[in-house]
């Protein structure tokens, strides 16, 4: 497929989706969300395509396209993906048209929602396709204000406290990642903000401190590691369910992304020797996160911290610094999306028939809906890592990854890290106890079980769950000969070799 | 012949002549708007028109006709080109409509021969028609006290500022014996000894520091913005504001250049000092003029930052940002005009729910209130970037850190409006209606924001050949 330029067609259709949604009068709604609908289908196809002429044994960047214009200023457009970003660009894809499918039946202004979900999956999808460091930022911005609007019209009872909180936070971190930016492009010869360039450039071991410590600003207040967390549970309970899948699907991952993309690569020294103090917050947010989300009453809530626990293991797996780990951290990256994705869009099926998301005002889901319930069930299974469903694999591939890193602080960290696991048993089966059994109040009597469209957009997820908790080597094979490539490359240049 | 580069010139002088003449003979009204625009549109053809200017004529040697007075020139019959388009509606209701319009082409006038002057006699005087247009305008909304009050302030205030200024300028002559800034330049060195230089340099700083409205000289920013008629206060806020720099990066850079170590540690420190005070006062505003003067006061301090970075770049950087924010304020300013023109308020509370009464206005103010705060996509991005990133290579990282903190405080207080327009619900559905004019300059300028924020590349290629020639360091 010489020529065809494929990455900046799944970038844009989005795009071409939103300004066709501003065209049309707004009465129209069924052909807004028609619309809406075709342009995500057709990015998950292009991705889809994508996936299957991808070269998986290539650990290199694939796919590579350049602009001949130059934009000024040093700024280049660049796209390319590997095996790390592929993964991430298919669940981008999925997960918004699943999101788009979930929003069907949304009356209130669904042309602005609509034309905000497609610009918010352009600005997703170039964040992971993006090659030079000022596009990567610019796609990085460009999600944020959608998602502002996203929760700040269309969300809950607070939802315009914790959109604005959402915004400052992201906005203060990506303004001090913008300025690791220029740091790296002024510091480096010939000046460039091109990454596969930076990645071959060697910087003094000062500069690199410096450096990630300004970025990691930007990314971990995204991931959100500890203490950086405190707007995900805000947003993530205020937004409406498209934007909650979203946010914990994909914009979490956009900040593991940023380290794996470029920390790793053009900063080896500093993250190598910063590696441990990512640990220790990554162990604290899958310590902490969990004990948190046990003590909620509110089920999304509940949701967003267990999230909050996951990512976790995805900081942990990557600060290891073993080839399972990254491994693991990726492929955590895809499933945590997937799966807890299902969860939001579970929450948002259940509000939607009780009004309520209280835990204790709910019971006995199975005696009235079976079919809600069992996906409620399997979600929850997932989620907390059952052996046979995907959730396992990467969590498991992350422990085992950062169990066999080089400190022995690690085996500690691993070890307490394990108590996490035990605690999410705990809550999500307390949860199923108290929701999906257990007897149904009166007030929801009325309450109707899932129609066709819903079990539609859920069977895709709880296909992708079963299908990589049998054989996680789907994934795995396509992120392994990338992350393995990057891993040697930063050893051999942090080590000596 | 030399006289003929300044076409562009006396053809806006003539037509404000005609203007201000035809009033005395004609009832109707209606087509001074058009004469105003005829004039521009004429201005603008004959800039591009390739007269020579290499004669050795006095006017020649009293202004430069290089290319970065040509940029200034073109961006400024832009401006006033849209200022013209957005003072329709305001200025049909007005009985002096054809004084309104010739006090516009005045300053136009005025602006453009700021930034083209070349010694310190022309200069003044430019400067000074450009703030006699201005003090009128202010003032122009005669019944109403607000704008009588913002005038008689301007006014009195910037007659000060123009004497100190004066005075700095005289002591410059004084010391060097020269006006012509090349000339300035040379001799300059000598007197570093004395002491009247220093004072020199502060009176100019303080001088331009007005002009600019840069923190401490800004006091006059928020009344006389309020109380002007809202295009006035656009036309201030990108023209003279610009013209003002232009000058600026002439002296400091030009004649005072060889002086550097003695004024350059201020410049980041204005800088600073206006970019914060003008954010954190900007946040408590709650009428949207007063919010924007305060916001242009920290937009100076983020131009200022590309002179503080003393290089061709930081000079590129802040000729960029005036395009941009030339196209970025106008868009502000026009829908504020719209709205306020229609609905008699300026409140930002009574935006509420604009996206229901007029979603072309909406966009178009969400575009520009974006673009000042600098978010991807849009003009203001690239200026900013550009900025800093010139500052970031003289390696003045702690001044970037400080304007990146501001950038995001700023974006606070510009969300707030955009929260007012698309998420709390209307008082009143009443839809608001744009006429012809301003509707072309929202288009125009949002197209010009849009162009700056995605495709900046020509023009960076244009502004970098500008000043490439004008730096020798």
């Amino acid at each position: 497929m010489q020529g065809f330029p494929i990455l900046s067609f799944i970038v844009f259709t989005p795009l071409i989706g939103t300004l066709l949604i501003l065209l049309i009068p707004k009465t129209e709604k069924q052909s807004i969300k028609t619309i809406a609908l075709f342009a995500a289908a057709i990015t998950l196809l292009l991705s889809l395509m994508l996936y299957f002429q991808f070269d998986k044994s290539n650990p290199k960047i694939q796919f590579i396209e350049k602009s001949p214009f130059s934009v000024g200023l040093g700024i280049e457009y660049h796209l390319g993906v590997d095996g790390i970003s592929l993964p991430m660009i298919l669940l981008t894809a999925l997960l918004t048209l699943l999101a788009i499918g979930a929003s069907w039946n949304l009356e209130n202004r669904p042309k602005g929602f609509f034309a905000f979900l497609l610009l918010l999956e352009t600005g997703m999808l170039g964040v992971f396709a993006s090659l030079d460091l000022v596009l990567f930022y610019v796609f990085w911005e460009m999600g944020l204000v959608p998602m502002y609007f996203l929760i700040s019209i269309w969300g809950y009872e607070r939802r315009e406290y914790a959109a604005i909180k959402f915004f400052i936070y992201t906005l203060t971190g990506s303004v001090v990642m913008l300025l690791g930016i220029l740091a790296l492009y002024f510091y480096s010869s010939p000046n460039t903000f091109n990454i596969a360039t930076l990645t071959k450039s060697h910087f003094p071991p000062l500069f690199q401190e410096i450096v990630f410590i300004a970025l990691s600003f930007g990314f971990a207040i995204k991931v959100p590691l500890f203490p950086f967390h405190t707007w995900l549970p805000d947003a993530h309970v205020e937004a409406p369910t498209a934007g909650s899948v979203l946010l914990a699907g994909i914009l979490l991952k956009m900040g593991a992304y940023g380290f794996m993309r470029i920390s790793l690569p053009i900063l080896p020294h500093a993250f190598y020797k910063f590696a441990p103090l990512i640990a220790i917050p990554a162990l604290i947010n899958i310590v902490y996160g969990a004990f948190v989300a046990m003590a909620q009453t509110d089920l999304k809530k509940m949701v967003a911290y267990s999230s909050v626990s996951h990512m976790g293991f995805v900081m942990l797996g990557m600060a290891a610094l073993t080839s399972a780990g990254i491994n693991g951290a990726v492929l955590q990256m895809f499933n945590h999306g997937v799966i807890t994705g299902m969860l939001f869009l579970l929450v948002g099926l259940i509000y939607e028939r009780t009004h309520t998301r209280e835990i204790p005002k709910m019971g006995g889901l199975f005696s009235k809906v079976p079919i809600l319930a069992g996906i409620i069930s399997f979600g929850a299974f997932a989620s907390m890592g059952l052996p046979g469903l995907s959730g396992f694999t990467g969590e498991f591939l992350c422990m085992i990854g950062s169990f066999t890193g080089e400190l022995p602080m690690y085996k500690v960290i691993t070890s307490i890290a394990t108590i996490g696991l035990v605690i999410t048993a705990t809550y999500f089966l307390r949860m199923l106890q108290r929701v999906v059994l257990g007897v149904l109040p009166s007030s929801l009597e009325k309450m109707v079980d899932l129609n066709g469209r819903e079990v539609a957009y859920l069977v895709p997820l709880i296909f992708l769950i079963i299908v990589i908790g049998a054989y996680p080597a789907t994934i795995i094979n396509l992120i392994n000969p990338a992350s393995s490539m990057w891993l040697n490359i930063m050893k051999t240049r942090v080590l000596g070799g | 012949m030399g006289y003929l580069s300044f076409l562009p010139e006396m053809v806006i002088l003539a037509f404000a002549c005609i203007i201000l003449i035809l009033d005395l003979f004609s009832s109707k009204k209606n087509y001074f708007f058009s004469l105003a625009l005829i004039a521009l549109v004429l201005a603008l053809v004959t800039i591009f028109l390739p007269f020579s200017s290499n004669s050795n004529s006095l006017i020649t040697q009293m202004f430069f006709r290089d290319s970065m007075a040509k940029f200034f020139r073109v961006t400024f019959i832009v401006a006033a080109s849209l200022i013209i388009l957005i003072s329709n509606d305001w200025a049909r209701k007005s009985n002096f409509r054809s004084e309104y319009y010739s006090f516009i082409l005045f300053a136009t006038l005025g602006i453009m021969l700021m930034a083209s002057a070349g010694e310190l006699v022309s200069m003044y005087i430019s400067l000074e028609l450009t703030s006699l247009s201005f003090y009128a305008l202010v003032a122009f909304s005669k019944g109403d006290l607000k704008s009588s009050e913002a005038g008689l302030k301007y006014l009195i205030l910037g007659v000060i500022s123009s004497d100190v200024l004066l005075f700095g300028l005289a002591l410059i002559y004084g010391l060097t014996g020269a006006t012509r800034f090349s000339e300035i330049a040379s001799i300059l060195p000598r007197t570093f000894s004395e002491p009247a230089f220093l004072l020199s340099l502060i009176f100019l700083v303080a001088g331009f520091g007005f002009k600019i409205a840069l923190v401490p000289f800004h006091m006059w920013v928020p009344d006389a913005y309020e109380g002007a008629p809202t295009p006035v206060a656009a036309f201030m806020s990108v023209g003279s504001k610009a013209a003002a720099f232009a000058i600026t990066i002439r002296i400091f850079l030009g004649a005072l250049a060889v002086a550097q170590n003695f004024w350059s540690i201020l410049l980041p420190l204005l800088a600073v000092l206006s970019m914060t005070l003008g954010n954190l006062v900007a946040l408590v505003q709650t009428n949207i003029k007063r919010m924007l003067a305060y916001s242009s006061i920290a937009q100076a301090g983020y131009v200022l930052m590309g002179i503080a970075a003393l290089s061709a770049f930081g000079i590129s950087g802040t000729l960029y940002y005036l395009l941009a924010y030339t196209f970025t304020n106008i868009c502000a300013f026009a829908a504020v005009t719209v709205f306020a023109s229609q609905t008699g308020s300026e409140e930002i509370k009574d935006f509420a729910g604009l996206s229901q009464r007029s979603p072309t206005l909406a966009l178009a103010l969400t575009i520009s209130l974006l673009s000042l705060a600098g978010m991807p996509l849009f003009a203001g991005f690239v200026a900013k970037f550009y900025i800093f990133a010139s500052v970031a290579l003289q390696k003045l990282y702690w001044l970037v850190a400080v304007a990146l903190i501001n950038t995001a405080i700023s974006l606070y207080y510009y969300l707030m409006v955009v929260k007012q327009i698309y998420i709390v619900p209307p008082v009143s559905k009443e839809p608001i209606l744009i006429s012809l004019p301003s509707r072309v300059a929202l288009q125009l300028t949002v197209f010009g924001i849009l162009l700056l924020g995605i495709y900046p590349g020509p023009f960076i290629k244009t502004i970098g050949a500008i000043t490439k020639n004008l730096f020798i360091t």
